[in-house]
């Protein structure tokens, strides 16, 4: 591989307002944002959008269907995957970039994307490699630039990179049709076909796809206008992508396109092809931005997920939580986009680490579902960055046929997302306490409460102020995500933005805040109140599943 | 004869009356401060008080901790910052060791509001009587306070308070812990408040 590092890249760096885009709440929002104001234009776009680019001549042809799941695509040759579920278009004139998401199975530590240059009707593939260190991060999180971006950036040509071929090759089956997204498969007892790519398992690397079982006689393919009759359950499948594609190199990988779109006329996505010997010599890569002085840089979900996150991750302990309320923690726990170190890591890139119990407290002396408080020692006295979620009984704990109300296991995913919040505000408390370096300055700044008294008389108002102004949408996210098992595309629905807000129902800022209506402070509440008692509230009904 | 007995009788119930609304005259001067301009359709008072040990040992952790820069007690749990501390420490250990098991229940002549309703705790805290007024459309919270005590020139008090919302138990209130109240011209103003490091 080659890496560039000539001064005109630093010509490059330099004229572009890098706008950084780092969660789901920007990601995924197709909100055109001007960066310069004459005329450099970033924006996220959709499958759709991508797909109705010149140069990508109809790739990423899937069904509807999949468009609701497919979010990665797999490289064999560079053993990464691509995000095609937030891709950032740069524009500027009539020139366009578009940088991907970049996936490790085993995470490089660094930010990555993919960018693609356009280059003779196509486009020239780079891995943009950055080393940004936390304070960077919280920059990137925060929209602002990235100081002396040049000296932190590697850029590698991808030689034999190509996207047509991402996550596609699938030999596994005797198929009838050539494969493609509509081919229909014959394993020797029963006809399939193809349904989604899923993603990337998470163990093993391989590419996960979705079939359908086909019992149609004529085992034809389904149109995908609803017509199709004969579709069984669906199964899944892995496909090791990585050998077949190892084996037979790109020139086998590109032929494969089949119904997907083929390459398309004069696209260079592999300007040497099969034969280039991809040292670096071919003359079709060179400085990607030579002469187009903008770059987009979008994070992914790894670099979004601090190693002090998941060791707080790992440091939450239930010994003494009830069976029903551990299940849900640990499920929160593996979450794919909004998991709890991913929850931390949004509230702070480079957070102390701490130790967070969380128990089911008996006899409880407080009416809340749940407290976060701090482990003291045996003089009473507080230990730093030790705490202690207890849960209201009267809430959590098990239904009984006698006592069927206890909260459904959507209402304590709730719970557990907005008290971890409260344990996090206790350690920017102690940051500051043990003298953390920086922590007056950037933690102060993340944790707005800390300063209360500019806020307000009460810290715990004060911490839910900061909630309701920053965090709502990280946790409706985590939220919608825990109770669909799959991560939120676009704005989080309605009632799971309720249910954060529910939260901070009783707080001040919720009666105060202009951002929600009197009717708004009903239905919060309505809803708040049934997935806590697990049935129907007025005209809200609890969409949690029961704790049995 | 029959007379003065009745005068004596009314002197004493009088007297007795009165130096009870005196007692309490700090709770509700801060009842009215603290509820001021305060939307809500029912307040409950649960009729037992909050309990004098713990409102006296949070201000004595809170007056061990106050010169402690580094104590978070100090720093972000006491609001707003404490200036005067009415009690030492050695009239804190006073404090304790006089301190009695209050029975005394809250009744609705302790308070200047009437609009208050009072309740036992365990119907108060009762899950079942919780819920039962879920989904009323209606604003209720739950009044808690302790027995106020007093430096020995009355110039100061303590007391505990903690005013929940009814069903989730979330605090919209300014104040809550050990309450520290000043007399100033004839009328008792919040001084701070002292918090247990708990966040809802």
């Amino acid at each position: 591989m080659k890496i560039i590092t000539n001064h005109k890249l630093r010509l490059l760096f330099l004229l572009p307002l890098v706008f950084l885009v780092f969660n789901c709440q920007k990601d995924d929002t197709p909100d055109d944002k001007v960066i310069n104001q004459e005329e450099t234009i970033q924006k996220i776009v959709t499958l759709d959008e991508l797909r109705g680019l010149p140069q990508m001549a109809g790739r990423f042809s899937i069904t509807k269907k999949d468009k609701d799941t497919l979010t990665k695509l797999y490289s064999a040759k560079y053993n990464f995957s691509i995000d095609l579920g937030r891709v950032m278009i740069t524009q500027k004139g009539d020139y366009h970039s578009l940088s991907f998401p970049v996936i490790r199975k085993v995470p490089s530590g660094k930010l990555e994307n993919l960018f693609l240059h356009p280059y003779n009707g196509g486009y020239l593939p780079y891995l943009m490699r950055y080393n940004f260190d936390a304070k960077d991060l919280l920059n990137l999180e925060n929209g602002k630039e990235v100081d002396n971006i040049l000296t932190k950036t590697e850029v590698i040509p991808l030689e034999d990179f190509d996207i047509n071929n991402l996550g596609l090759k699938m030999e596994t089956f005797g198929d009838r049709g050539g494969f493609g997204y509509s081919g229909i498969y014959w394993d020797g007892n029963n006809c399939w076909v193809f349904d989604s790519i899923v993603g990337v398992d998470a163990d093993t690397g391989l590419l996960v796809l979705q079939f359908a079982l086909y019992t149609g006689a004529d085992c034809k393919p389904p149109t995908g206008d609803g017509s199709d009759t004969g579709l069984g359950p669906h199964y899944f499948m892995l496909v090791d992508l990585r050998s077949e594609l190892g084996s037979s190199g790109s020139g086998g990988a590109s032929s494969g396109g089949g119904s997907s779109g083929g390459p398309g006329v004069g696209t260079v996505w592999n300007p040497g092809g099969s034969s280039n010997p991809g040292n670096g010599s071919n003359p079709g890569f060179g400085n990607p931005l030579n002469g187009n002085p903008v770059i987009g840089v979008i994070g992914n979900e790894l670099s979004a997920k601090s190693a002090n996150a998941i060791e707080i991750e790992d440091e939450i302990t239930s010994q003494n939580l009830d069976e029903c309320s551990a299940a849900v923690l640990e499920q929160l726990k593996i979450l794919t986009d909004k998991d709890i170190a991913k929850i931390i890591t949004k509230l702070d890139a480079n957070p102390s680490p701490y130790k967070l119990d969380i128990e089911t407290q008996q006899n409880a002396t407080f009416s809340n579902p749940a407290i976060t408080t701090r482990r003291q020692n045996s003089s009473g006295q507080a230990i730093r960055f030790d705490y202690v979620m207890k849960l209201n009984p009267d809430y959590f704990g098990e239904s009984t046929p006698d006592n069927p109300t206890k909260a459904n296991k959507l209402f304590r995913a709730t719970i557990l997302i907005h008290e971890i919040i409260h344990a996090y505000f206790m350690s920017l408390i102690d940051d500051v306490a043990t003298g953390v370096p920086g922590s007056v300055e950037t933690k102060a700044a993340a944790f707005d409460a800390y300063v209360t008294k500019t806020f307000g008389p009460n810290s715990d108002a004060s911490a839910h102020e900061v909630m309701a102004i920053k965090y709502v949408d990280i946790m409706a996210r985590a939220i919608q995500e825990y109770n669909t098992g799959l991560p939120v595309q676009g704005m989080p629905e309605q009632v799971y933005i309720d249910l954060a807000w529910g939260g901070l129902s009783t707080a001040p800022v919720f009666d105060t805040t202009d951002v929600l209506t009197a009717e708004d402070r009903i239905r919060i509440r309505n809803r708040y109140g049934a997935e806590s008692v697990n049935r129907p509230v007025e005209d809200q009904e609890p969409i949690g599943e029961p704790c049995k | 004869m029959k007379y003065y007995f009745y005068i004596v009788i009314i002197q004493i119930l009088t007297t007795s009356c009165s130096a009870q609304k005196a007692e309490y005259d700090v709770v509700n001067d801060f009842l009215n401060s603290e509820l001021d301009g305060f939307q809500y359709d029912s307040i409950h008072v649960r009729v037992q008080p909050l309990d004098d040990f713990e409102m006296v040992e949070l201000y004595e952790k809170a007056y061990k901790e106050r010169n402690n820069q580094n104590s978070d007690l100090s720093t972000v749990w006491i609001s707003p910052e404490l200036n005067e501390w009415p009690f030492n420490e050695e009239e804190i250990n006073d404090l304790k060791k006089n301190l009695k098991a209050n029975v005394k229940e809250w009744e609705k002549t302790d308070f200047r509001n009437k609009n208050f309703v009072f309740k036992t705790a365990d119907i108060v805290e009762d899950m079942d009587f919780r819920v039962s007024h879920l989904g009323k459309g209606t604003k209720e919270y739950v009044l808690r306070v302790s027995h106020p005590v007093f430096d020995n020139k009355k110039t100061y008090a303590l007391f505990k308070f903690y005013f929940t919302e009814l069903f989730f138990g979330g605090s919209p209130a300014k104040n809550r812990g050990t309450v520290v109240m000043k007399k100033i011209n004839n009328k008792w103003v919040v001084l701070s408040s002292i918090r247990e490091a708990v966040y809802e």
